[in-house]
């Protein structure tokens, strides 16, 4: 893929993530930003988030196993980005960084570890896509 | 003498004949039937495909929490509309948003004590979305292969499937979208299970735990694997003289009040709960007529009425499905000599079998039957099960 067409590529594949998150929350795509939190923003439950794996599964044709389709942007490489009640300075600098227009000011006291589902996004799941299919170098295979 | 008693005080109903009480009652006056050719499923494979189906339904105009809808089945949306319904009906706690004509609760909601017990059928079991998944095996192993289907073609039916189907869902929905937060059940009798719920209902008031109950049966069979089981069971084969069996779908929910506290608040009472009974027999039509038989006795036992004391009963199946004759023997071992003479009624030729909403469909029309004719009248509500389980129930206006 040239440069152009892995843009094309992720533009598209965000509005099908934004789409099937949509169809899942009783949502129009319209609604919906890319840094929208799933739980904050557009209501989320623990049962949406079978769901919302399930359908990503349909629409992707894939198989997604345990919770990595979430752990995107919390996923730290280096143990020391999370500690025992959360994520360190160093941890919250690095997805300030990876996640520069979410709304941090939701979290004035730092981030527990409760709180990480909160900081799953539109992004979080685009972003989990793009690596997985990069990592396969494959794309997206077509909706059905 | 019990001291609690227990009143009607709201209705909410959605039938093949319309899709609010009022609607569905213009509709009966008229003369009017609500069956029609099939439309929610292609039924042009089976012997019979007319059905009650309820018409323009937008759930989106009854739920609070619209994200919900898609973890519900038919049924379980109509209750929660007929739900909303019957409380705004009662006066209590609901009132219509004039911009988008949704329900709302208002603020002060008295929920805490509402309790939920419905009466529910059985569910489609989203067929589609177990074909799809079986469609992925084009080889159809998993025909043969049940390790294979269960690991590999399962796992391609959504995960809240499960929630859709189980068959509580119907109470808990209500409860979810109302707030109720008293006591909450579910009657699953099948063609029984609405006037079952009521008479259930009805007991919990009396014995004092809860003063308010919000009750009555949501079905629709209106769906494949309904129409198959009930042509694999003979029933849409005609019976000469009496027509094919005819499946419907509707929400019946009554307000159960329990009488002082409907009193208090000043609210609009239809008819008192007098009295309840249910009885089940060998499925068979002596064992139906037997069964409901002793519901019919038992209940003019518990309310000291008699034959003449009677301005309706309401038939479960008279005209309409294929245990009018059990039912017909019911009546005349119960009344002996005076049944010939007892005022008969029923309502499933205008709306259909609504299957595990039928006792409350009865009720609800019978209730509204007695409103405004200004004299003081008595009625029995009766349901026949297919499996020969049968209720009655007595309610009466003073």
């Amino acid at each position: 893929m040239n440069r152009q067409e892995r843009e094309e590529h992720e533009e598209n594949l965000e509005q099908r993530v934004v789409r099937v998150v949509a169809a899942a929350l009783d949502r129009k795509p319209s609604e919906i930003q890319p840094r929208d939190s799933l739980i904050d923003d557009l209501g989320a439950e623990s049962i949406d988030f079978l769901d919302i794996r399930f359908r990503i599964e349909t629409e992707f044709r894939i198989k997604v196993t345990d919770d990595e389709l979430w752990e995107g942007n919390l996923r730290a490489e280096d143990p020391r980005l999370i500690s025992e009640t959360g994520i360190t300075k160093e941890g919250m600098d690095l997805l300030r960084r990876r996640m520069p227009d979410f709304r941090w000011d939701r979290f004035p006291d730092g981030i527990s570890k409760g709180d990480f589902p909160r900081l799953i996004t539109i992004r979080t799941i685009v972003d989990y896509l793009k690596r997985r299919f990069e990592k396969e170098g494959a794309e997206a295979p077509k909706s059905q | 003498m019990n001291s609690r008693r227990v009143v009607v005080s709201g209705i909410g109903l959605l039938t093949a004949l319309g899709n609010d009480l009022n609607s569905c009652w213009a509709a009966i006056q008229q003369g009017k039937t609500g069956i029609s050719r099939t439309t929610l499923f292609d039924a042009s494979g089976f012997k019979r495909q007319l059905a009650g189906e309820v018409k323009d339904f937008e759930p989106r105009d009854y739920f609070r929490f619209a994200k919900a809808i898609k973890i519900t089945d038919r049924k379980t949306r109509l209750a929660v509309a007929a739900a909303a319904m019957a409380l705004q009906d009662a006066g209590l706690a609901f009132e219509a948003k004039p911009s988008d004509q949704t329900f709302r609760p208002v603020e002060s909601a008295p929920f805490e004590s509402l309790g939920v017990l419905m009466g529910a059928g059985s569910s489609d079991l989203q067929v589609e979305e177990m074909a799809r998944a079986i469609g992925e095996d084009p080889e159809l192993r998993s025909a043969f292969d049940i390790p294979f289907f269960s690991s590999k073609i399962l796992s391609g039916v959504n995960p809240l499937w499960l929630l859709v189907n189980l068959p509580n869902m119907v109470s808990t929905h209500v409860a979810i979208q109302v707030g109720a937060h008293g006591p909450n059940s579910t009657v699953m009798t099948d063609w029984i299970a609405g006037a079952q719920a009521v008479g259930e209902a009805a007991a919990l008031i009396e014995a004092g735990e809860a003063d308010l109950m919000l009750s009555g049966g949501s079905d629709s069979g209106v769906y494949a694997l309904a129409f198959a089981s009930y042509q694999q069971a003979g029933l849409f084969d005609p019976s000469p003289p009496l027509p094919s069996f005819t499946i419907g779908e509707a929400g019946a929910v009554l307000v159960l009040e329990e009488r002082e506290h409907a009193l208090k608040r000043g609210a609009r009472v239809y008819a008192e709960v007098n009295g309840y009974s249910c009885a089940g027999s060998a499925a068979d039509s002596s064992g139906q007529a037997r069964a409901l038989r002793l519901a019919l006795e038992d209940v003019l036992a518990q309310t000291g009425w008699h034959a003449e004391d009677l301005n309706a009963i309401c038939c479960a199946s008279i005209f309409s499905d294929p245990y009018w004759n059990a039912e017909r023997a019911a009546i005349e071992s119960a009344f002996e000599s005076c049944a010939d003479a007892m005022p008969l009624i029923e309502y499933k030729s205008s709306v259909g079998h609504t299957l595990g909403a039928s006792g409350a469909v009865d009720l609800a029309l019978l209730l509204k039957s007695m409103q405004g004719t200004g004299k003081p009248s008595r009625a029995l509500v009766n349901s026949l099960g297919y499996s020969g389980q049968a209720a009655t129930l007595a309610v009466s206006q003073t």
